[in-house]
């Protein structure tokens, strides 16, 4: 025979439904027989109940939830700014280091911030939505263009490749051009962006170029004063970077000789073998 | 629906299970600074704050109302720690073999039958659990008026089961004693 307490405790916070087991069968069956365990739980479940119905349930006045909320606002606010804060430190830290340290690299060899290179892949990947020209002449092409950016744009020939055609977009609020070509299933798209860097790039000296992968396509640029060139395909870098190669080829020529008229072809110049100049991002 | 990424809720989301919650966390903030509003908003607003801080921990829309009530609880207990003596617990807790003993030798009346004004037992109960020291305040009002189970009690007040146990029995007690000057006895006069 279990004691009052033994029950208590085991079937406690109250008698109700539990799993069965050896413990709870005997205490069950002690309440059962004993009067002051029975009246035990039943005030146990008694006063429960009464606490319960005892307590207001008010619910939260319009103005506690608006202050609430307001709070929270006012939290946002303040942990963007301090993260804003926190990475411009974070920038100047890096740029410091770049600072410290880099003098040590050849100056001459920018490459482009991951930014752009994914911004443009992104672009290249998806529906356009873009101001569009659709035409197969490079020189319409060209016209189209410099009415609608500010600096001049040549539409290069690129080797095994049809163009079909142009359109404007904006890649971290710059106003960019983007001529697109064919290659067999392929698209490739050559954008040309205004850029703050001003690497000297003389007409003898080769561009560097570099290559890179983001998502999933492959992507060549380089620079000229101002000027951001990236071709992008899903295309082997290794023909981007010959199309890019094309692309300074006639720009070049085009400085020495001029545009020729109804698309004649351009005197050859002599380049450099075009691997030693590429490096990987 | 709000629903949790692989790192948490997002700033949206939080607010709308806010939302849905809110009326529930004022009422419990209400109980637990013995409705003072303006304690209760003050305290409900840290608590807020608190979880908008980590809101990354919550993983579960489903857990979402016991994470809130343990952080506008556990927020209630550190203020009501910092307001005692450093090192002074506020209550002295049974270990296991006081609490079963305890258990047996109390045996109260039965319960006042159903002639008895509830109103008035209501608003004595109400004065008695305002009475009592928070650290049992809080294990009724979680377990018997939020209708929590007793082992998320204790892990919302990260003590083991036994001692919220022995606390749910302890408030219990002093509660029912705060209506025994007050109940019609079952000869119908004051017991």
């Amino acid at each position: 025979m279990t004691d009052c307490g033994t029950t208590r405790a085991t079937l406690w916070p109250d008698a109700g439904p539990r799993p069965a087991s050896a413990d709870i069968e005997t205490a069950r069956a002690h309440v059962e027989t004993c009067a002051a365990c029975a009246r035990f739980f039943e005030n146990m479940r008694g006063i429960a109940g009464l606490t319960r119905e005892s307590v207001p349930a008010d619910t939260a006045p319009a103005a506690v939830r608006e202050r609430v909320f307001a709070t929270l606002a006012r939290e946002r606010t303040t942990r963007k700014e301090s993260s804003a804060r926190l990475r411009w430190v974070g920038v100047a830290a890096a740029a410091l280091l770049v600072l410290g340290v880099g003098g040590a690299f050849e100056l001459g060899r920018r490459t482009v911030t991951d930014d752009p290179l994914s911004a443009i892949a992104r672009n290249h990947g998806q529906e356009r939505v873009d101001e569009s020209f659709t035409s197969n002449s490079s020189l319409a092409i060209q016209e189209w263009l410099g009415s609608r950016v500010g600096y001049g744009v040549l539409v290069p020939s690129l080797p095994g490749s049809e163009v079909q055609g142009a359109r404007i977009c904006v890649i971290d609020d710059r106003k960019c051009a983007v001529v697109e070509y064919r290659y067999g299933a392929s698209l490739v798209s050559y954008f040309i962006l205004p850029s703050s860097d001003e690497t000297p790039a003389g007409r003898s000296s080769m561009p560097h170029f570099s290559t890179a992968t983001r998502r999933g396509f492959q992507l060549v640029h380089w620079r000229e004063p101002g000027l951001l060139h990236v071709m992008v395909a899903d295309l082997p870098g290794s023909l981007l970077a010959q199309f890019a190669k094309a692309c300074v080829e006639q720009a070049r020529r085009v400085v020495a000789w001029g545009i020729p008229a109804s698309g004649g072809r351009l005197p050859a110049v002599e380049w450099p073998p075009l691997t030693p100049y590429i490096s990987r991002v | 629906m709000a629903r949790p990424g692989q790192h948490g809720i997002d700033e949206r989301a939080f607010e709308e299970i806010l939302s849905d919650h809110l009326d529930a966390l004022f009422r419990h903030a209400m109980r637990l600074n013995r409705n003072h509003a303006a304690d209760a908003e003050d305290l409900l607003q840290d608590a807020v704050l608190r979880a908008f801080r980590k809101r990354s921990d919550l993983r579960e829309v489903d857990s979402a109302r016991a994470w809130l009530f343990t952080i506008l609880t556990r927020t209630h207990l550190n203020r009501a720690r910092s307001a005692v003596r450093r090192g002074e617990t506020l209550v002295e807790d049974l270990a296991d073999g006081e609490f079963v003993r305890a258990l047996g030798e109390w045996n109260p009346q039965a319960l006042p039958d159903e002639n008895t004004d509830r109103t008035l037992l209501r608003q004595v109960l109400r004065k008695a659990l305002e009475a009592l020291d928070p650290e049992l305040r809080v294990v009724v009002l979680l377990a018997d008026v939020e209708g929590f189970r007793q082992k998320d009690v204790a892990a919302m007040l990260e003590l083991p089961e036994g001692t919220v146990a022995s606390r749910l029995f302890r408030a219990r007690r002093e509660l029912r004693k705060s209506l025994e000057p007050h109940e019609i006895g079952r000869q119908g006069g004051i017991a």
